[in-house]
């Protein structure tokens, strides 16, 4: 490299001047020698440069304005090499130069990285690292989330005594207290707060035929909160969030509303498990109580043509868990719940107890 | 290749060629490699990744053959990125003690402080970006004072909520006028004539438009707000001027626009990198320059500045100006 024509541009004014650029590898310096004769040097150490393709432009830490522009094919690769022979080039622009194809390749494996631990790393974590959030994160999040609703719902005392009397007859094997609401309403419906408060609507408890059903609807109810699924949910979409944030932090809006939905889709199929779930732990309850686990599938038959509609209490949308509404019962539920009642044993004990409670109920 | 062009006449027409030569195939793998680096380092590269972002923006951006360069490090940006989350991190703090003494206050509170933010955010992120903006080894600068601009803001602002934001088209242009008048490039001074009722007008009749002509009209009003944007903005230098105009029209906004979203849909969102080339690009085909600076003619006269809290400050909270 040696007399190369250059542009200087001295970062005083914005005139540039004809220079010519030598090298001197002995001292790592170029020489600079402008048109009027002036010389100078600048250390290999001290400089900095951008390359558009033939195009070097080459700047000095120690003055940061001052500009050296050279326009040259076989200057360009020289001193890149030279540069990157003494590690003046950082990561990044050596990834740059790798070939399209390789950086596709790395945007490919990122996506499918991610997609991975979106769908098979993160939601177990989640779900295991609540186990470090005590009980009682449970109840602030259940409290939090019912207090503004509980003041609209119309409590039927007589029947809310009735029900807890029924299910102190009962071993439900949860780890914290429990407490059954009854409300006055129309809607079938019933649903648990991750708190442990439990509200059962009077038209549910109307349609049904027996003990066995109403049962089945606690056994489900009480099997979201002995499983803490809204702690767990809660939990996995943050973690989702998370993982999203930090891999697209710097995407637009059209991107992140494809993402968002596609975030809602996947933690709508994540409660649809813990549904499930708490279908089969209902149902072990019932066979515990000596309860005919038919009353789960009778239960749900009910309700299959119940409206679908989501509903709202004064503009609160439903929160926690819930019997129908966001989660249809499907055939495919009502199966699997047969299914598992055909490979159980099980014993039945007509209870006279719960039976009378449960005609006070009905009243 | 040089032009020195020191014997043309002060007042001669100067032609100015402004071009926007980054290409989708470069940007896709600096986002990629910036989300790599990024990941692997589990978002501390992130202010390196800007900087890297911004650097070949503004590499790529170039007047009459002559590159923009952006100088900022990423170092100087993590050290703002850092700043900034730990007054978030103090603010967070600070909020939740009040809340457990009178939730209503902590409200109030986080309010005021949002506001407050935001002109200084502004600020700092112009004083920042500008002086770290060079061309032609000239820096540019911005002169605006934080504590006036502030205080003008929340004059602004309560202007706005008592007009129940009918004010805010003036604010949103005042803010405009205000930054931009400030910035220097060399001893070229920007200038602005933005107008809060004009703008109120584009936006209302854009608005109405866009209604009766069941929504066609929003390519030309895209075309209404480019064109105010743009034709308010100058340059002087003494008795010499530079004026901007728009050449865009409303076809070209819809063949941008659709050509955008048809990218983005059908390539399940991969294609954002030719979607920005193409916008950038676009903006600056269609900004005409006229006047008689002579950009080889400018002398440094902004002064070194060191401090990235803005710049982090506003990609913190995603403010775009």
């Amino acid at each position: 490299m040696k007399n190369i024509k250059a542009d200087y541009f001295d970062g005083i004014t914005s005139n540039s001047s004809l220079s010519k650029l030598s090298y001197n590898k002995s001292s790592n310096e170029f020489f600079i020698k402008n048109q009027e004769g002036k010389s100078f040097s600048w250390k290999l150490e001290d400089l900095q440069f951008n390359r558009f393709e033939n195009l070097i432009e080459i700047r000095n830490e120690k003055y940061s304005n001052a500009l050296l522009k050279i326009n040259n094919a076989s200057f360009a690769d020289d001193f890149y090499n030279l540069m990157k022979k003494n590690n003046r080039v950082d990561l990044h622009s050596l990834l740059f130069n790798l070939s399209f194809i390789k950086i596709l390749g790395i945007a490919i494996f990122l996506f499918s990285l991610l997609g991975l631990s979106y769908f098979y790393i993160i939601p177990p974590l989640a779900e295991k690292s609540i186990d470090f959030l005590p009980e009682s994160f449970d109840n602030q999040i259940g409290n939090t989330l019912i207090n503004p609703i509980v003041k609209h719902l119309d409590i039927n005392k007589e029947k809310t005594k009735y029900i807890n009397q029924f299910v102190s007859k009962l071993d439900l094997g949860n780890s914290k207290p429990l407490n059954f609401k009854v409300i006055n309403s129309n809607h079938v419906n019933a649903f648990a707060v991750p708190n442990g408060e439990i509200f059962i609507f009077t038209a549910i408890l109307e349609k049904m035929k027996d003990y066995d059903e109403l049962s089945a609807l606690i056994g489900h109810e009480v099997s979201h909160i002995n499983f803490r699924h809204s702690t767990k949910m809660l939990s996995s979409n943050i973690a989702g969030y998370m993982l999203i944030s930090l891999m697209f932090s710097d995407i637009n809006g059209i991107m992140s509303v494809m993402l968002d939905n596609a975030h809602q889709l996947n933690s709508l199929s994540f409660s649809r498990k813990h549904e499930k779930q708490a279908d089969e732990e209902g149902l072990n309850i019932l066979i515990k109580n000596n309860i005919d686990p038919n009353g789960m599938v009778n239960l749900f038959e009910l309700l299959k043509n119940e409206e679908k509609e989501k509903f709202t209490i004064k503009g609160y949308e439903l929160i926690g868990p819930e019997i129908t509404s966001s989660h249809p019962l499907t055939q495919e539920r009502i199966n699997n719940i047969k299914d598992i009642i055909s490979k159980s044993e099980y014993k039945i004990e007509k209870n006279k107890k719960l039976k009378e409670i449960f005609k006070k109920l009905k009243k | 290749m040089t032009i020195i062009s020191n014997n043309l006449e002060n007042n001669s027409e100067q032609s100015y060629n402004l071009q926007f030569l980054g290409s989708g195939k470069e940007w896709f793998k600096i986002i990629i490699i910036n989300w790599l680096l990024t990941v692997l380092t589990l978002g501390i590269y992130y202010p390196w990744a800007r900087a890297k972002s911004l650097r070949y923006i503004y590499g790529k951006t170039v007047l009459n053959n002559e590159h923009f360069h952006f100088s900022g490090t990423g170092k100087e940006m993590f050290r703002g990125f850092v700043k900034v989350l730990l007054g978030y991190v103090l603010l967070l703090i600070l909020i939740f003690v009040i809340s457990l003494i009178t939730p209503i206050l902590a409200i109030i509170v986080l309010y005021l402080v949002a506001f407050l933010f935001i002109p200084f955010a502004i600020h700092g992120s112009f004083k920042y970006k500008m002086s770290r903006t060079s061309y032609r080894g000239i820096r540019f600068g911005y002169r605006g004072e934080r504590k006036e601009f502030i205080l003008n803001f929340i004059k602004w602002l309560f202007l706005s909520i008592i007009t129940l934001g009918i004010y805010s088209f003036w604010l949103e242009m005042n803010v405009r006028k205000y930054t931009h008048e400030n910035i220097r490039y060399g001893d070229v001074e920007f200038t602005n004539t933005s107008d809060g009722g004009d703008w109120f007008i584009v936006m209302l009749f854009g608005y109405i438009k866009t209604i009766f002509s069941l929504g066609i009209y929003v390519f030309w009003w895209q075309r209404d707000i480019f064109e105010y944007y743009i034709n308010n903005i100058g340059m002087k230098k003494g008795d010499q001027i530079v004026k901007c105009h728009s050449t865009a029209t409303g076809g070209d906004f819809f063949e941008l626009i659709m050509g955008n979203l048809f990218i983005i849909i059908f390539s399940f969102g991969l294609g954002i990198a030719w979607v920005d080339i193409r916008t950038q690009k676009f903006i600056f085909d269609h900004i005409k320059m006229e006047g008689n600076i002579n950009f080889s003619e400018i002398s440094q006269t902004e002064e070194e500045y060191k401090d990235a809290f803005g710049e982090d400050a506003m990609d913190f909270f995603e403010i775009e100006i």
